[in-house]
């Protein structure tokens, strides 16, 4: 069945938001149990979706359950509004729900996203859905849900300490990119899901409430607004992001947003470009204008 | 070695383990009595029967027994790798010995083993984690205890090392590589790694040969003279009893049978069982 | 003057439970008094039990009746034959026991072994080293001996070991169990004359012997156990 036949078959019997409204109010609740204790993992009935499982359909259970009439939502995968999944998803919650959708960031309600928080600071009314593919840090040292969850419980983190500094000792520095291991509120060690490095520091003390779901592992989890979020770092091996420095988005020229690199295999050319789409789009927008109103002349419009 | 008066550091007081059903004639029914351990009414293996102890800082205190006695049982429950079934445990640093430790919830039964706390079993297996290099299994006694310096792990790994005779160029590698005595030192340099006033030795010589054996023991001598720590040793071995402790415990099928002086009990044995065991000595 | 250690009916029996309770008398009726300061030897033939005297006093064996009481500085009148393992341990510190045959530590040098016990008071390790190197100076172990481990020691040196290790604490109370027993006339004499040392710094011995003549040389009083289990002065 084709997405687009849903639209009349709403009518005919599927709910708003697709899930039935005793789903939504599980999610929302555990929603709830996840702010009031920032960086746990609340479990939830994971629901099949009409998309499959690791394709994103924690963050879009979450995204369904929270949606009302008047939200705005945008939808990005790896920083892009256009590529194949963001498209998809956001189509399926528009045409379920008939809300607006958006590109630009300070524009949306609801922000659905993987491996990338957008650029552009977000505000006290939005919420950041972030879609994870393994909801627990200590997954890397631990391969029991059992013995993870204990440890967990009672804040025995030295393995995950220990593995950081094997790290330093066989590599000289800490080898994780995405992923990197959180501790959230001085409590728990949390997985920011696969943002890069760049991204971590965005989760301290943000103005937004940040929701990760998820659907295969069936893990609701969340970091509140202005809430202490800290990458594990020794007092002297400090926390690091990428660096790009001397490098610059080749369409905007930005200096200090996350870069991609982009590699053309004829000319054999390498550029780098903003990962965020809309935060590229919006700079050269303002660029434009600017460069306009140069040229004809302030007043004169 | 001598303790000093009135510094009691851990005091254990009817701790019992029993594992099965359970039943109210276990107890009655089992000990050294009784000849068995295995509760008759309804099959249940009484591990610890009601054992009662005292330690005093800076004491080393044995506890001797044939395997099966519940001497290891003793230990696990005390660094709460087995949860006891009763009693009491009081460890003088800890709530100024008022908690019973045995009832704590499992953060700071956590917190009580990572600052407190300091265990080397027989089997180096159990008390070191193979995946991580030698310097990291250190490293996690001290990381857990909250260090958070890459220098001053190392370097603090490296000073232990150093004290119980591994070379510190081996510190970056996996301890599958090193011999069982080496493997054991680590283990001791680990336990030793949080400066934890109490250590629990289980059988730490077994299975070693003589030679390193005795290094061992030694080791174990040179740190208590150095810094002081009180230690349980438990042994089936009279002669590391007699190497290492001041006091004894004698423990058979679950039970405290004697205790006293560890050269009186070795060369005036009271009870039956005592005396069979000093005479089985080599 | 006063008795730093006295001792009434003091009866030790040994219940061998692995001979089906058998009895085995190891001393009976034992009275005697230690002026401080004194030296005291106890002579008679073998197995009359003057070595279980002293193990009860150093309560290396459990006394079945009777009384010792000792006069300690740390804990007052105290009876050893009821005194708490703790108490026992604290009494120690003022006293030194040497056995007949030295108990060999593993892979511990000679030097060690007789500077342990100055460590456990809280010695700094060099300084206690540097005390026990003057005293198997002064027993005749030569410097070369005091790296070596004592296993390979001969009895004599074993014993001079056993010697050292128990005066270097110049101890308040000092039991000793035939300190001369295998000792050439020369080592006899230096242990003989460390004794009257340290007897005339105010340490009190109760000493075992078998020769007299030797026993003549130093002791102030001798108690004979006679086979019969009965004393006289």
């Amino acid at each position: 069945m084709a997405i687009k036949d849903l639209i009349p078959q709403k009518q005919a019997g599927y709910n708003f938001a697709f899930l039935d409204e005793h789903t939504k109010r599980e999610v929302r609740r555990k929603i709830l149990k996840a702010v009031a204790i920032p960086g746990y993992q609340v479990p939830f009935a994971s629901r099949e979706l009409p998309i499959a499982r690791g394709w994103g359909t924690g963050g879009l259970q979450i995204t369904l359950s929270l949606v009302g009439p008047d939200d705005v939502l945008k939808v990005i995968d790896q920083g892009c509004d256009d590529s194949v999944n963001a498209v998809s998803l956001r189509q399926l919650v528009a045409m379920t729900t008939g809300i607006k959708t958006t590109f630009e960031t300070g524009r949306a309600t609801v922000i659905q996203t993987r491996h990338r928080i957008p650029e552009e600071p977000l505000t006290e009314k939005q919420i950041l859905v972030l879609q994870v593919p393994y909801p627990d840090s200590l997954r890397l040292i631990e391969p029991s849900e059992q013995k993870t969850r204990q440890m967990h419980a009672e804040q025995d983190y030295s393995r995950m300490w220990v593995y950081l500094y094997e790290d330093i000792v066989n590599w000289g520095e800490i080898t994780i990119g995405a992923r990197y291991p959180v501790l959230v509120h001085g409590r728990y060690i949390m997985d920011p899901s696969p943002i890069p490095r760049w991204d971590v520091p965005k989760l301290n003390m943000a103005q937004n409430l940040y929701l990760f779901g998820a659907g295969r592992e069936k893990r609701i989890y969340a970091v509140g607004p202005y809430t202490q979020v800290v990458p594990l770092e020794f007092s002297d091996r400090p926390f690091q992001v990428e660096d790009f420095s001397g490098k610059t988005c080749f369409y905007c020229g930005s200096k200090d947003s996350f870069l991609d690199e982009i590699f053309n295999s004829k000319t054999g050319q390498k550029i780098y470009a903003c990962s965020d789409t809309a935060f590229c789009a919006q700079r050269l927008k303002i660029q434009s204008a600017v460069r306009e109103e140069k040229i004809v002349g302030p007043g004169k419009k | 070695m001598v303790p000093e008066k009135n510094n009691l550091l851990l005091e254990v007081k009817e701790l019992v383990k029993v594992y099965g059903s359970q039943c109210s004639y276990c107890l009655k029914l089992t000990g050294a009595q009784a000849e068995r351990q295995l509760c008759p009414e309804c099959g249940s293996v009484v591990a610890c029967n009601r054992i009662s102890l005292k330690l005093h800082a800076g004491e080393i205190l044995g506890v001797v027994g044939e395997s099966g006695s519940g001497k290891s049982t003793l230990v696990r429950c005390l660094y709460f790798d087995e949860e006891a079934t009763g009693g009491e445990a009081y460890l003088a640093c800890y709530g100024e010995g008022k908690i019973n430790i045995l009832q704590e919830n499992a953060q700071r039964k956590r917190y009580l083993c990572n600052y407190l706390l300091g265990i080397v079993y027989q089997n180096p297996q159990l008390g070191l984690n193979f995946n991580f290099s030698c310097g990291g299994n250190i490293a996690e006694k001290l990381l857990a205890a909250g260090v958070r310096s890459v220098d001053q792990v190392r370097q603090s790994a490296a000073r232990l090392l150093v004290k119980t005779e591994v070379p510190v160029e081996r510190m970056d590698e996996l301890p599958g590589n090193f011999s069982g005595g080496m493997q054991q030192r680590v283990q001791i340099a680990k336990a030793l790694a949080h400066n934890p006033p109490l250590l629990l030795l289980d059988e730490i010589t077994t299975g070693l040969d003589v030679s390193v054996q005795a290094r061992v023991l030694d080791l174990i001598r040179q740190l208590q003279h150095q810094m002081g720590i009180a230690m349980l040793v438990i042994s089936h071995d009279l002669g590391v009893i007699r190497l290492l402790t001041d006091r004894t415990l004698v423990m058979k099928n679950g039970q405290v049978v004697e205790s006293g002086l560890t050269d009186q009990i070795l060369e005036d044995p009271q009870h039956p069982y005592t005396q069979l065991l000093v005479n089985s000595l080599l | 003057m006063e008795e730093i250690i006295k001792v009434e009916n003091l009866c030790k029996i040994f219940t061998l439970h692995v001979l089906r309770g058998k009895m085995i008398t190891g001393c009976k009726n034992i009275s005697f008094s230690l002026p401080r300061g004194a030296f005291l030897g106890l002579l008679g033939p073998s197995g009359v039990g003057k070595s279980t005297i002293l193990k009860c006093i150093y309560r290396t064996y459990l006394p079945t009746s009777g009384f010792i009481r000792y006069l300690s500085p740390s804990c007052g009148e105290i009876d050893l034959a009821r005194a708490s393992d703790y108490q026992v341990l604290q009494v120690r510190q003022e006293m030194s026991y040497v056995a007949q045959f030295l108990r060999i530590i593993p892979r511990v040098p000679a030097i060690d072994i007789v500077a342990e016990r100055l460590w456990q008071q809280g010695w700094a390790v060099e300084e206690g080293r540097q005390q026990a190197g003057e005293y198997l100076t002064r027993l005749g172990i030569t410097r070369k001996l005091w790296d070596a481990y004592p296993v390979t020691f001969s009895g004599g040196e074993q014993q001079r070991i056993n010697l050292a290790r128990a005066l270097i604490t110049r101890p308040r109370l000092l039991l000793l169990d035939e300190p001369t027993a295998s000792l050439d006339a020369e080592n006899k004499r230096v242990v003989l004359n460390l004794l009257a040392e340290l007897k005339s710094a105010g340490t009190s011995i109760i000493g075992i012997f078998h020769d007299l003549e030797a026993a003549n040389q130093v002791v102030d009083n001798i108690l004979v156990l006679e086979s019969s289990l009965d004393w006289k002065k």
